[in-house]
């Protein structure tokens, strides 16, 4: 097996400090080996996007980072996820509090049936925040930029909202318990382009405070949001079975215009073996 | 020849048409028949019972003889037994219904034990009404006797069998309800932190609300009108007696007692009464309507 290498030439984050690493990261579902030995690191407040073709394991390696691959019976995490010093998959360590620290936004708006004030509660009842609500409420709505158009049907159910609402709803509510680190899959893959819009100049806010992993399919989003990029690939063992594993991760602009391997090459230039 | 094929829309074939216009009118007057006999069997027992309307007017409902010598009837103790053993069976079987619908609906068990347990369950519905009576007359209530102060048949051992009746309705549908609860919302909030049952009761169960309510309205409605287990168990007594260990009544069983040997105005009364069971058994399926879509609206 050539394991691909890479140089991680990684441009320094300000402080130069890592959230998370994977060390050799391989995920199976059952007996089946879906991405195997992944090596990435990610710098703080930054945002990382992970790119390759479908079914090359990015979603899987992004559920790992918050442990909801747990809620898929079979799974196993081989090689080790460190956030800060801490090992995610420590014995000491529960997935409930990982995922407080890591929060999550799907490919598919998925508001609760609940009111806006309630989606955003519910995070917060969860954690047992103690502070004033109405505020946290009020402040995750506006790092969502969706404060104005919200502020006076807060008691309206948040299946009412557009798409785009709905998705800047649920990053308001993964944002309520202040995480850490935002994992975001496909998020706007069921947007129209001014939502994207939204959803990407709030990405660049959120990156302040936030470190952001996003999932895209989309070449030039990647481009324009992201500080660096992951490249998946899949390949093809004797017995059929397609295993996906990291190509290369470098600074976006150099993925893009000055990438080191061939299939890196070919996918950004939409040329696809 | 071939170019004018293409730019003209081709009409249907007759026989797909008329296929259509038969499957058309056939769904229609289905729909209508189940109305049209729905109305005609009200219209039906409320001409037969108005002479006891007339005779008693709304009397009927808040008096408590029932004395086919005297001519003298009232169904008091009977809407009360009806009412209290369907309110203590679902007091009952709710949460133990809940309880199974969610355990079920979760992965606890290996999927072949699970497919196993949701079947037994749903056997209890396949059960005669009339073996549930015997079980209730020769097991349930000697045993009742034994630790409670229960003297023979009575409103407890009546309810504690509707609420075994109705168990099966309660858990099948509010477990077909939670597992059809979509999985991103459970995905949202295990990403939030929450633990398994702070998503299981304040999201899953909440968007599951309706067709739990709905199940268990229809569980409330069977326990209404269940005749054959509450007859041989409830002890037929026509006197209010707020004590669960008395015998009571309900209307069904009233009904079920009396229609034999009944003539004259005591058919006309027993008309009257199954109207009244009639009406609850229609308010409650109204009321189940309106909690569905105000809760739908949350
Ligand atoms: N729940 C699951 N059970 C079994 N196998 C799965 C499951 N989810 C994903 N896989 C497999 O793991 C591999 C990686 O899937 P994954 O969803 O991570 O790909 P992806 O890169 O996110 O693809 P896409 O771009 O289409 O979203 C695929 O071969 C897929 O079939
Ligand atoms: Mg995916």
């Amino acid at each position: 097996m050539n394991k691909p290498t890479f140089a991680p030439e990684v441009a320094p984050s300000p402080n130069g400090e890592i959230v998370i690493k994977a060390d050799n990261v391989s995920v199976f579902y059952g007996d089946f080996l879906a991405v195997r030995d992944v090596c990435l690191e990610i710098p703080k407040h930054k945002i990382v996007a992970f790119i390759g073709p479908s079914g090359c394991g990015k979603s899987t390696m992004l559920r790992c980072f918050n442990r909801m691959n747990e809620l898929i019976p079979g799974t196993k995490v081989e090689g080790k996820i460190t956030f800060y010093e801490t090992d995610l998959y420590g014995s000491d360590v529960d997935a409930i509090s990982v995922r407080r620290k890591i929060g999550m936004v799907f490919q598919k708006p998925n508001p609760f049936p609940k009111s806006i004030y309630n989606n955003i509660a519910y995070g917060a009842w969860v954690n047992h925040y103690q502070g004033d609500m109405d505020e946290l409420v009020e402040r995750s709505l506006r790092r969502a930029f969706l404060w104005d158009e919200v502020k006076d049907i807060l008691y309206q159910s948040g299946l009412d909202l557009s798409g785009g609402q709905q998705q800047r709803l649920c990053i308001a509510r993964a944002i309520a318990i202040e995480p850490e680190i935002l994992l975001m899959d496909e998020p706007c893959s069921a947007l129209d382009p001014i939502s994207t819009k939204n959803i990407e100049d709030l990405m660049q806010e959120l990156k302040q405070r936030y470190t952001i992993i996003i999932v895209t399919h989309n070449m030039q989003q990647a481009a324009r949001i992201s500080d660096l990029t992951a490249f998946f690939n899949v390949e093809t063992n004797d017995k059929g079975d397609k295993t996906g594993y990291l190509v290369e991760y470098a600074a976006t602009k150099s993925i893009f215009e000055t990438p080191q391997q061939q299939a890196t090459l070919d996918y950004v230039s939409g040329r696809f073996s | 020849m071939n170019i004018d094929y293409q730019k003209k829309i081709q009409p249907r074939s007759a026989k797909e048409r008329s296929l259509d216009i038969i499957f058309y009118w056939a769904a229609k007057v289905f729909a209508i028949a189940i109305a049209v006999v729905l109305v005609m069997i009200t219209i039906l027992v409320a001409l037969r019972a108005f002479p006891a309307i007339r005779e008693f007017g709304l009397g009927f409902l808040t008096t408590s003889s029932w004395n086919p010598v005297r001519s003298q009837y009232g169904i008091l103790p009977a809407i009360y037994g009806t009412i209290a053993s369907s309110f203590i069976a679902l007091l009952i079987s709710v949460p133990i219904g809940l309880g199974t619908a969610i355990f079920l609906s979760e992965d606890y068990f290996p999927p072949a034990i699970q497919r196993t347990i949701v079947f037994l369950v749903e056997l209890l519905a396949a059960v005669p009404s009339v073996v549930y009576g015997l079980w209730g007359i020769f097991v349930l209530i000697p045993f009742l006797k034994e630790i409670t102060p229960l003297r023979g048949p009575g409103m407890l051992p009546a309810a504690l069998i509707l609420s075994v009746m109705i168990l099966p309705t309660i858990a099948a549908i509010s477990r077909d309800a939670i597992i059809n609860v979509p999985s991103g919302l459970r995905q949202a909030a295990v990403g939030l932190g929450a633990t398994r049952w702070e998503a299981i009761l304040k999201i899953v169960l909440p968007a599951a609300s309706s067709g739990i309510i709905g199940g268990i309205m229809l569980a409330l409605g069977r326990a209404l009108g269940e005749t054959m287990a509450v007859t041989m168990l409830i002890g037929n007594a026509n006197k209010v007696d707020f004590s669960v260990f008395a015998p009571s009544n309900t209307v069904s069983s009233l009904l079920a007692n009396q229609f034999a040997e009944a003539s004259g105005l005591q058919v006309a009364a027993l008309m009257y009464a199954a109207l009244i069971l009639f009406a609850i058994t229609l308010a409650v399926n109204v009321l189940a309507q309106l909690l569905v879509t105000r809760l739908q609206k949350i």
